[in-house]
């Protein structure tokens, strides 16, 4: 039975006589199951399994495979590929012996579908194992082979849930980094695209890919997003959403810095365009940074539809943005301030169907703003084939009834259904949220100052987003600095793609002149 | 070095916006008592002393092109100079703030707004000017930026729809009087000379230029060439549209002008037209005050610390705390309008001081605004 090791970092430190293993960010008086000289070896092949397996506490999951006389192997089995494990690692094994593999040469040829590497240490064999690689521990050998037989848990790559699209590719991203490098590998096969992975997170140790085209992107912008990626101090980096107050200084804008996208197509574009796409592990939202606030309003459908037709489905998008933000404001602007700017007919239609109703506009405004913010939270949380059901009873019982009870006017319901509807056409989930926030100001605008109030509540998003800069880079461009090359490319409607090609020559040809801005 | 993100045409949409700013509101009236029904060639006279100012603000911006006003005054005429000379220009811009706000204020509590304060008004019009001041001159010209959109399309449908309905007469700008131009000759002249202002903000945008230079001088007569159009249709209009004196009778002239020609018909959705104009214009009111606040800030942070890198928070919100209170002290927009007179005269000091200032600066020529 082998004698279980429990080391302390003081014992570590005792033992190996260097304080500069010390993590200056954790307790240097609390028990630490391992915490070694990064160059501390160990000769005795029993003597490192144990010490890497104390390290990571003995989890019952541990595989410690026992391949011969001298030669170990150890793995977290569920993060590795069984399969692999037993074709490139157990057979080729059975047939060697320990002595076999004492040059890293050799053992490469012996194990050569294996992807076999070198520990620097045992400290840094322990990282390895816990990031799911399998330490090979080799009589004689100061310090293990780490070799790369992960295999994990995912699903195939399938149609985008929260961005579909009538027309367009069906694939997007998974939670599998190197599945989700492929879709943009598959994609862009250019030799200019650049792929530099980071690992953040002190804990979770997650794999973060930065994907760019050199010579599109701005190098200053790319080095920042790095930097910023490097610096994330976080303990958990469970999605790629976690990264995102890590790519703007501005922790409170209402406005996200970086657009999540599950489609591979829209990232791949991004790219080609010179934007930066971050790809997580475990996560199936990549971020594009740096966005502006019209891209937002864009979808990829855009691109495979005809020019005419994407220039109808934007135009309708931004009524139907300015109807979600607009409509409950203009309503109380309107009902409490300022009938006198509507026709005597249209004023008489909302005062005779606000008869009866026994609050001010505002509350009526209130009361079906909250439960259509209810509606849309309860309809995500809900399985598919009840959230139908439930909108149903939401959107017609409940505003019928609601309405018949005169808790509030017939023109309120038809102001909430304009309200829902135009929300949804918003194609952006995060800018939709952010309206949606937006729309109280205007709406407890409207009730202060009304008409008056809504321009007021205008003007102080309109400051907000202009004083907005996502890495250098204003998020209003191309309105607010004017950038007329790209405002005629693909702003109001989308140019078709030979004239594309041609504004994209002369906007690069601007920047390059420094004169994109005029 | 500082920078570099104000084009010329920006500069221009800027100026533009910073001359007409709540002038439709009370410069047709004040005009109207100066020099009666041919009040309406005022704008074009006005372009003489606009054309010095606008030559002699690219004069100083050539030869200081990174600094502010209040950076290179001291250095051109002497600290104690430079305070009084600063003053000027930090009371005509506080100034500047306070009456378009103000106006604009009385106008929609009369009009559109009945049973609102003017205090609330200006305090929410305060807000947003703090707001934009405290993000910056880049955040104000942006905010410029993106309204064209908004704007433009309005202002020329302002100017030019007019035309297409049955009100306009032209024989009510005649008979011409010359002696209507004599009657008031020096308070006349002081509106002449203030009436084109605009080219001031390239004393503190000027650093912000790109290139710099000859983007000051496109910017000033583009800019200054635009207000010239808008500020004809707000005097001529409600001559050509009500006759004269009836047209002097208004308390908002151009306003009301505004409202009596607004396209009516019963499919048109909205009734009151002019209050929709009327929102659109208080967006320009506004950029307009943003920038006078702004500008007064700059300068008064340029002249106490020069080395100041950002204009302090806490400065910001008392000045704009100051604005409503000063504001408040109105009562009834007819001392709103004496205070509007004295402002102007304030404005015809300031262009003065302007060309002084680079006749100063032509002969001094060993003073340089290269650091």
């Amino acid at each position: 039975m082998r004698r279980p090791i429990k080391i302390t970092r003081r014992q570590a430190l005792v033992e190996t006589g260097t304080p500069e293993a010390l993590d200056p960010r954790e307790d240097t008086t609390a028990p630490h199951p391992l915490k070694l000289d990064a160059y501390a070896r160990f000769d005795d092949v029993e003597e490192q399994v144990s010490l890497i397996s104390t390290a990571l506490g003995s989890p019952s999951d541990l595989a410690v495979r026992r391949i011969s006389d001298g030669i170990v192997c150890l793995f977290l089995s569920p993060l590795v590929d069984q399969g692999a494990v037993r074709h490139s690692l157990v057979e080729p094994l059975s047939r060697a012996g320990w002595l076999e593999l004492q040059e890293k040469g050799e053992a490469a040829r012996v194990l050569p579908a294996a992807g076999l590497s070198e520990a620097r240490s045992i400290e840094a064999a322990v990282d390895k194992v816990a990031e799911g690689e399998a330490a090979l521990i080799v009589h004689g050998r100061p310090t293990p082979y780490t070799l790369d037989l992960r295999g994990r848990v995912g699903r195939q790559v399938s149609p985008p849930i929260s961005e579909p699209s009538v027309r367009g590719p069906r694939d997007s991203f998974t939670e599998n980094l190197f599945d989700n490098l492929s879709l943009v590998r598959q994609r862009i096969r250019s030799r200019d695209l650049r792929v530099r992975e980071l690992t953040v997170g002190l804990d979770t140790r997650t794999r973060v890919a930065v994907c760019y085209l050199e010579g599109r992107s701005s190098p200053e912008v790319v080095d920042a997003v790095i930097q910023r990626l490097s610096a994330v101090t976080a303990a958990a980096v469970i999605d790629s959403s976690y990264l995102v107050p890590y790519l703007s200084k501005r922790t409170w804008s209402l406005f996200p810095p970086a657009a999540a996208t599950e489609r591979a197509d829209r990232a791949c574009a991004a790219i080609v365009q010179g934007r930066i796409v971050v790809i997580c592990d475990n996560s199936p939202f990549a971020l594009v940074i740096p966005i502006h606030l019209v891209t937002l309003f864009q979808a990829n459908e855009d691109h495979y539809n005809l020019a005419i037709h994407s220039f109808l489905l934007r135009s309708v998008r931004v009524i139907g943005w300015l109807a979600a933000t607009l409509a409950p404001a203009l309503y109380i602007g309107i009902a409490s301030f300022n009938p006198g700017i509507l026709p005597a007919h249209a004023v008489m239609t909302i005062a005779s169907a606000r008869q009866g109703v026994p609050y001010p506009p505002v509350i009526e405004v209130l009361i079906m703003d909250i439960a259509l913010e209810m509606l849309a939270e309860a309809t995500v949380r809900l399985p598919t084939y009840v959230g139908g059901a439930a909108t149903v009873v939401g959107g017609l019982i409940l505003g019928t009834a609601a309405a018949q009870a005169k808790l509030v006017s017939n023109v309120m319901i038809i102001v909430v259904a304009l309200t829902a509807i135009g929300s949804f056409a918003i194609p952006d989930y995060q800018n939709q949220l952010s309206w949606r926030t937006v729309r109280y100001l205007f709406t407890f605008s409207a009730a202060i100052l009304g008409i008056f109030g809504v321009s007021t509540a205008g003007l102080i998003i309109l400051t907000h987003t202009c004083s907005i800069d996502v890495l250098g880079e204003s998020f209003m461009s191309p309105i607010a600095p004017w950038r007329w090359t790209s405002m005629a490319k693909d702003v109001p409607m989308r140019v078709p793609e030979p004239l594309a090609v041609r504004l994209t020559q002369r906007q690069r040809e601007e920047e390059a002149e420094g004169t994109a801005d005029a | 070095m500082r920078e570099p993100y104000l084009s010329w045409p920006e500069a221009a949409w800027l100026i533009m916006q910073y001359t007409i700013c709540a002038n439709y509101l009370f410069m047709p009236q004040l005009l109207y008592s100066m020099s009666g029904r041919l009040s309406w060639a005022m704008p074009i006279i006005a372009m003489l002393p606009a054309a010095a100012g606008v030559w002699a603000t690219y004069y100083l911006h050539t030869r200081f092109p990174q600094e502010r006003l209040g950076q290179f005054l001291p250095r051109l005429i002497g600290r104690p100079l430079s305070i009084v000379v600063g003053g000027a220009f930090i009371l005509f811009w506080l100034g500047g703030a306070v009456t378009n706000v103000t106006v604009f204020a009385h106008y929609v509590s009369d009009t559109a707004m009945q049973s609102t304060p003017v205090t609330a008004l200006v305090a929410a019009s305060a807000l947003i000017i703090v707001l934009v001041s405290l993000s910056g001159l880049k955040t104000l010209v942006r905010v410029t930026d993106a309204l064209l959109y908004l704007l433009a399309p309005f202002l020329l449908f302002a100017l030019f729809w007019p035309f297409f309905g049955s009100r306009i007469d032209f024989s009510n700008l005649a008979p011409i009087r010359l002696s209507d131009l004599t009657a008031d000759k020096w308070r006349l002249a002081g509106a002449a000379a203030a009436m084109y202002h605009g080219y001031q903000l390239i004393f503190i945008a000027g650093p912000a230029l790109n290139p710099p230079g000859r983007s000051a001088l496109a910017a000033g007569i583009a800019g200054t060439l635009a207000a010239v159009t808008a500020f004809l249709s707000f005097v001529a209009m409600p001559i050509l549209a009500f006759g004269w004196p009836y047209a002097n009778l208004l308390t908002y002239p151009a306003a009301s002008f505004l409202e009596v020609v607004a396209p009516r018909t019963g499919l048109f959705p909205i009734r009151r037209f002019d209050f929709a104009l009327t929102v659109l214009y208080r967006n320009i009111m506004i950029v307009a005050a943003m920038s006078y606040f702004y500008s007064a800030a700059q300068t008064v942070t340029d002249l106490v610390s020069p080395s100041a890198r950002r204009i302090h928070p806490w400065f910001v919100i008392g000045l704009g705390i100051a604005m409503v209170v000063s504001s408040a002290a109105f009562k009834g927009i007819r001392a709103v309008m004496q205070f509007t007179g004295v402002w102007i005269l304030l404005g015809a000091l300031t262009t003065t001081l302007t060309l002084i200032l680079a006749i100063v600066a032509r002969f001094r020529a060993s003073v340089s605004g290269v650091r």
